[in-house]
């Protein structure tokens, strides 16, 4: 007779993923930064620069370094043994299955080549895009990202930030005579001509700088760039295209 | 050429040589050096140089006598150490070596350009020469130590510090005594030992302290780099040491609005307003005087 508990359909719990332990990634210790004041005393170390990224909530892994550097979805290192027909065991480890990958980020507008496992590939798939992979909310997924994830996820929202706070979004876009399309930053007059600048402050002034600089030299006096920025920081976009225009440039080449 | 005189410049690196540099050091020093001045033995390195009398055994002044070499069996008198290579230098009776010197170099009375030079023994080739008495005869008589060991210590007045007490190794009731140092006579600045112990200063007070604010910068010194300046945070400081912070996302955005929009709403503490309370107030009034007839 056959044992009745064969028949029983055995439910596993274990592999639900609502249940999924996060033990390796919240048992981190994570020094905790104290609130700076101006006026308190200062600390003995201050950084040089600022820091780029926001702190990872936890930390980074000690245990399995690489998974710093990529997307491995909260999987570790496993050690274990092989055991051979004598019953001799051999230590070995089991790696997740990692794969390097390049991935479109829609937002970021160029591809991220990063290390990943084969599972958060999945995922990722499922998501539609890294970038709703590495926006997602939940605290699962904040887990799970590692600090390669959270500086990644940095760069995507600072980006969407930009975007939806750019002041050149509403910008009258024209149809140049190729058929490609671009914005009018400035109307500009000078001569009765008026022109329709499709350049931004910036690159008006990256033009300006070797002209600025053969009109220094002309006078026997030398330019570097953070001279010629203090100089030109405070005038309006309008004495600089004077400018461009005084020196000889065509203005032709940055308008429509 | 040497400015040692005028300045510290360097004094750190010729003091600390590194061990990986003594092979170099040594070979530069050798010719640079002339003949009778090269040290002849191994330069000590400054953790193996002798510091103490523990280590010395023997000091300037002690009678020993050379156990190996041509002056072997010879009685000589320690004149002084030689920190660099551990040694000893001997009076007229131990080693010497026969150097060149140039003319320049002559001193007064000096006739030829060979001159015997002292030569430094090392302390494993010398032996303390002590005087005891003799049990049977009752005379004294010198001998030559085989070990020497080293048992508690008490205060030398000639030395002028705590010393070692020397004993014979296996007799220890026998204490060779420290030669008596060459007396050095006190200079026309120098200050007598009277007025260097005299106490000037005494502690009033351990709330307040003894050195005015105003006087400190007269003793330490304030541009010092190794001085923890009391400075204070300043923004840009705060900036570099607080990291920027995870923009929120379109769906917390949406989420944290419609929560503003549910607390302004549904969840909104209603206040019992003025009127109200007169409504309830009226209520009651209008009950109770019914309650009352």
């Amino acid at each position: 007779m056959m044992n009745r508990l064969t028949f029983i359909r055995k439910i596993s719990i274990l592999g639900s993923p609502l249940l999924r332990e996060w033990r390796l990634v919240e048992s981190r210790r994570v020094a905790v930064k104290p609130e700076y004041k101006v006026g308190d005393s200062k600390p003995l170390y201050v950084p040089p620069r600022r820091p780029e990224f926001p702190d990872y909530k936890y930390g980074e892994s000690k245990i399995f370094k690489q998974s710093n550097k990529g997307l491995y979805g909260g999987q570790f290192i496993q050690f274990g043994n092989n055991v051979s027909e004598s019953k001799k065991k051999v230590r070995r480890r089991w790696l997740p299955n990692i794969i390097k990958k390049g991935l479109w980020s829609e937002t970021l507008n160029k591809i991220i080549r990063i290390k990943l496992t084969t599972k958060v590939y999945r995922t990722i798939t499922k998501e539609g895009g890294i970038d709703n992979y590495l926006t997602k909310d939940k605290s699962a997924r904040i887990k799970e990202l590692g600090p390669a994830g959270w500086k990644l996820r940095y760069r995507i929202l600072t980006k969407k930030e930009q975007l939806s706070n750019s002041p050149h979004k509403d910008l009258p876009v024209v149809e140049k005579a190729d058929g490609s399309k671009s914005k009018i930053y400035y109307n500009f007059s000078i001569d009765g001509k008026t022109y329709q600048i499709t350049v931004g402050k910036r690159k008006l002034l990256y033009y300006l700088f070797p002209l600025e600089i053969l009109e220094h030299k002309a006078d026997g006096e030398s330019l570097s760039y953070k001279k010629f920025i203090s100089l030109y920081q405070e005038r309006s976009t309008e004495q600089i295209l004077q400018a461009l225009s005084k020196y000889g440039f065509d203005l032709n080449t940055i308008s429509v | 050429m040497s400015y040692s005189h005028l300045s510290n410049t360097g004094s750190r690196f010729t003091k600390e040589i590194s061990k990986q540099l003594l092979p170099r050091y040594h070979k530069y020093l050798l010719k640079s050096v002339p003949d009778f001045l090269r040290p002849r033995l191994p330069l000590a390195t400054k953790e193996n140089q002798y510091k103490n009398e523990r280590d010395w055994v023997f000091m300037p002044g002690d009678r020993v006598v050379v156990t190996d070499g041509d002056c072997r069996g010879n009685v000589c008198v320690v004149v002084r150490h030689n920190k660099d290579t551990n040694s000893y230098i001997l009076n007229e009776n131990g080693p010497t070596i026969e150097a060149a010197v140039p003319k320049e170099l002559w001193v007064d009375g000096q006739k030829s350009h060979v001159v015997n030079f002292p030569k430094a023994v090392l302390k494993s080739s010398l032996k303390l020469l002590a005087d005891i008495e003799d049990d049977k005869t009752g005379k004294t008589k010198t001998v030559a130590i085989q070990n020497v060991v080293f048992r508690g210590s008490y205060f030398d007045k000639n030395y002028n510090k705590i010393m070692p007490i020397r004993c014979v190794s296996g007799q220890e009731d026998l204490i060779i005594p420290w030669p008596k140092p060459e007396e050095h006579e006190d200079g026309p600045l120098a200050t007598s030992q009277s007025i260097c112990r005299e106490q000037t200063f005494w502690v009033e007070s351990i709330v307040k302290a003894p050195i005015p604010k105003a006087a400190l910068p007269s003793i330490r010194n304030e541009k010092s780099k190794y001085a923890r300046k009391n400075e204070k945070l300043s923004t840009a400081d705060i900036k570099r040491l607080v990291a920027p912070k995870m923009p929120l996302t379109d769906t917390k955005m949406h989420f944290i609005a419609e929560r503003k929009e549910l607390e302004e709403t549904v969840y909104k503490k209603r206040v019992l307003t003025e009127e109200a309370k007169e409504k309830i107030g009226e209520k009651v009034f209008e009950h109770l005087s019914k309650e009352m007839l």
